[in-house]
């Protein structure tokens, strides 16, 4: 099986390779359009802003690519948000596969929560192959200042200063806003669950 | 020498260090739990500094630092706490946490105060080595603390001779990049400490994260110098009145051994 992670300006693709390796899948890390159309499975990681990652994409036409493909692609962290139809962060148009915004956490300041969150949290309200075998309220490993709305592709809720999505379903798209990669064994099965899908 | 040393000088195997989060589960619970600690026979402690974004850190010490933190826990409020410290506390002792709020406090001055109240040696997982070489390294040598190292089955063999060549007292071995809490296959953790045995480091190796009870702890020991218990130790101090902590830390200790 060929496993790609789609290499661009947002960083954290080690941790991904890392996890990978761990749970003993190897895979390639490259922006080639060939290579990527040709993967069985696409992981599109992501730490970064997502103006400028936006950017990067467009001005390769990956943001194009990614639009078409039609095998599984799990988005991570800032990739599940460019997924996404549009984010408050530098008011930036994404790619539109799911219907939800991008916003930023607003805490309220009676009761403040730092921005971004840093650290666990649980997901609840399940609702996908991604998640067989995991409970619900599971601890996940978080680092996100902005967030997708709940909408009809949620699969995944988390609560922080309100519930929103953690994870997000659509035909052969999917992303999270946590880290599998950071998320020990919970991570590792959802990595898993992507790989098997 | 250090107390960390001459704690390796005397004792090559089964050594015991113990993780707890300052200011947890009360604020005022720091000294009576190292306290506790030693009457219970470990052989080194290791105190958080309560920090807000647990970048190595898995859910329970997550929680325990939040809670600390709500208790008021600071930096200075923690070399408040240890100001007399010494006069019961014989164990080594390492601070642990992270760089923001060390940095906040002023990293040198951090060290002069670590020092002057009577703590060993440091661990700052998000210290990267580059800095420690440029910049930090010297100071904390100044102050003659020891410093360790964190390495990880994913760490490449020249990098992890030179993190043990920075490194005094000991080397911290974490059974994987992620987070604590958790446990990687068996079979791969033998190969890696196996590894790390191969690589002949001056410094003696500790294995921490996922060592929970008597027979993981013999295991770790059985594969290395000895091991560091943080997660489940928390867990133990989890809803402890002050008064239930010495008892409760010698029956968890006395399950271990």
């Amino acid at each position: 099986m060929k496993i790609v992670i789609i290499k661009y300006n947002a960083g954290n693709i080690r941790s991904v390779l890392f996890a990978l390796e761990r749970i003993a899948v190897e895979a390639i890390v490259t922006d080639e359009p060939d290579q990527i159309r040709s993967a069985d499975k696409i992981i599109f990681p992501g730490v970064g802003e997502a103006s400028s990652a936006m950017h990067y994409l467009r001005e390769r036409k990956l943001d194009l690519l990614i639009k078409d493909l039609q095998q599984p692609v799990l988005g991570v962290c800032l990739g599940m948000q460019l997924l996404c139809t549009h984010s408050e962060e530098n008011d930036t148009e994404c790619i539109g596969i799911f219907g939800e915004r991008v916003k930023k956490f607003s805490p309220n300041p009676e009761e403040p929560l730092k921005v971004p969150q840093t650290g666990w949290n649980n997901i609840y309200d399940l609702k996908s192959d991604l998640f067989t075998g995991i409970a619900e309220n599971s601890f996940c490993y978080f680092v996100h200042g902005y967030y997708a709305g709940l909408g009809e592709t949620t699969i995944a809720k988390t609560d922080y200063v309100q519930p929103y999505s953690s994870g997000l379903h659509k035909k052969n798209f999917y992303g999270v806003q946590f880290h599998p990669e950071k998320s020990a064994a919970t991570g590792e099965l959802i990595l898993k669950n992507f790989i098997q899908l | 020498m250090s107390r960390i040393k001459e704690l390796f000088e005397r004792k090559k195997q089964n050594v015991l260090s113990v993780y707890f989060t300052a200011g947890f589960p009360a604020l005022n619970d720091t000294v009576l739990i190292m306290q506790s600690l030693q009457d219970a026979g470990v052989d080194m402690i290791e105190l958080g500094m309560p920090y807000s974004d647990p970048l190595a850190d898995g859910p329970v010490i997550q929680a325990s630092s939040t809670a600390a933190l709500a208790n008021g826990m600071t930096i200075h409020r923690l070399f408040e706490q240890l100001k007399n410290f010494r006069n019961e506390i014989q164990l080594p002792v390492l601070l642990m946490g992270y760089m923001n709020p060390v940095l906040q406090y002023g990293f040198e001055n951090f060290c002069r105060d670590a020092r002057m109240v009577g703590v060993d040696g440091l661990i700052l997982p998000d210290l990267p080595m580059f800095e420690f070489e440029k910049e930090f390294g010297s100071i904390i040598k100044k102050f003659n603390l020891d410093f360790v190292f964190l390495v990880t089955p994913e760490t490449e063999e020249e990098r992890i001779l030179q993190l043990d060549r920075h490194s005094s007292g000991f080397v911290y071995a974490v059974s994987s990049s992620s987070t604590t809490g958790k446990n990687a296959a068996l079979a791969d953790q033998e190969k890696y400490f196996k590894k790390l045995r191969s690589l002949n480091l001056k410094n003696p190796v500790l294995i921490g994260f996922g060592i929970r009870d008597k027979s993981s702890f013999e295991k770790a020991c059985s594969l290395a110098g000895g091991a560091i218990i943080g997660t489940a130790f928390i867990k133990i101090l989890e809803n402890a009145v002050r008064q239930e902590i010495p008892i409760r830390t010698k029956d968890f200790i006395n399950s271990l051994k």
